[in-house]
């Protein structure tokens, strides 16, 4: 089963960018992606058109129960990001993972 | 003499030999008392300065560890990689430059949100992974301060509020911000005290 989250409907009007934990945090509890990827075995996740910029600071906030859930692999394998404008995610997804898993992993927590 | 007289004599020595008894005995409890309390004190002093000397100890090691960890710190961490502490912020400076437009498209704007971004990556690897080992919680500090600068200036490259061509909007909205950013940073680097 696949689901989708729609990022256009947790934009804030007139911003062309997702920036920020606070905003991140926003976002995970209220697309309940956490319970989503319980209950399927995919999520897809759309980025609107017009987005110029998804910074690594709000996907490691959306992102960081998933990514600690699945681990790397599996991760990209059962989130994928669907962006049909300008903007690549690739590079900024990659760090936030990196950063979540890394950190997790720091040696003097 | 009659009965009386004698018994009120004998009555006399009895009762006065019986007085000097107790306070003897009184006396002699009394330098007992003051000897266990003499005992009682030097046993108190000697523990306490015992303690006291152990603590002052455990103070020096500690302060000795804490000394040699910031030496460390200062020599392996921040002196080799200090220049990239200051190559990233002249970096995000040429951004003035960058923005050669008073209307920020979208190809301009992601190209200068992904040279923000890689300018923060480098940082990353080059300076603050480095502390993550060292001091979590001065790694945590110095990425907010990163993140939110970074996070500022994207936002105000791409939502195009602002004529950034313009020296003095320029100023307000990117230079002053890197600047503050910058000294923040150095403020939390040289009051890092080797917890």
């Amino acid at each position: 089963m696949e689901t989708i989250i729609d990022l256009s409907a947790f934009r804030t009007p007139g911003s062309k960018v997702f920036t920020g934990r606070d905003r991140g945090i926003f976002v995970r509890n209220n697309s309940k992606i956490d319970e989503l990827i319980s209950s399927s075995n995919h999520v897809e996740i759309l980025v609107p058109d017009d987005i110029r910029s998804i910074n690594p600071s709000f996907l490691e906030e959306f992102l960081i129960n998933v990514v600690q859930k699945l681990g790397k692999n599996d991760f990209y394998k059962n989130v994928l990001f669907k962006t049909s404008g300008r903007y690549n995610i690739e590079d900024d997804l990659q760090e936030a993972v990196d950063s979540i898993l890394r950190e997790e992993n720091g040696l003097s927590r | 003499m009659d009965f009386q007289d004698n018994k009120f004599i004998l009555n006399f020595f009895v009762e006065k030999e019986s007085s000097d008894l107790q306070l003897a005995d009184i006396s002699n409890i009394a330098q007992v008392i003051i000897a266990i309390i003499n005992v009682g004190l030097l046993i108190y002093i000697f523990c306490s300065d015992r303690k006291r000397s152990k603590e002052a100890k455990i103070d020096e090691e500690n302060k000795n560890f804490k000394s040699i960890k910031l030496q460390g710190f200062k020599d392996f961490i921040i002196t080799p990689n200090f220049p990239h502490l200051q190559d990233f912020f002249s970096n995000l400076l040429t951004l003035k430059r960058r923005i050669n437009s008073s209307q920020i498209n979208d190809e301009l704007s992601i190209e200068l949100n992904s040279f923000i971004k890689t300018e923060v990556s480098k940082f990353r690897v080059n300076f603050n992974d480095a502390i993550l080992n060292v001091n979590r919680d001065l790694f945590d500090k110095i990425k907010l301060k990163i993140e939110n600068l970074s996070d500022n200036l994207i936002t105000v490259i791409s939502d195009g509020e602002f004529n950034l061509t313009d020296p003095e909007l320029f100023i307000t909205h990117i230079e002053s911000p890197i600047n503050y950013a910058k000294n923040e940073i150095v403020a939390l680097i040289i009051t890092y005290k080797g917890d």
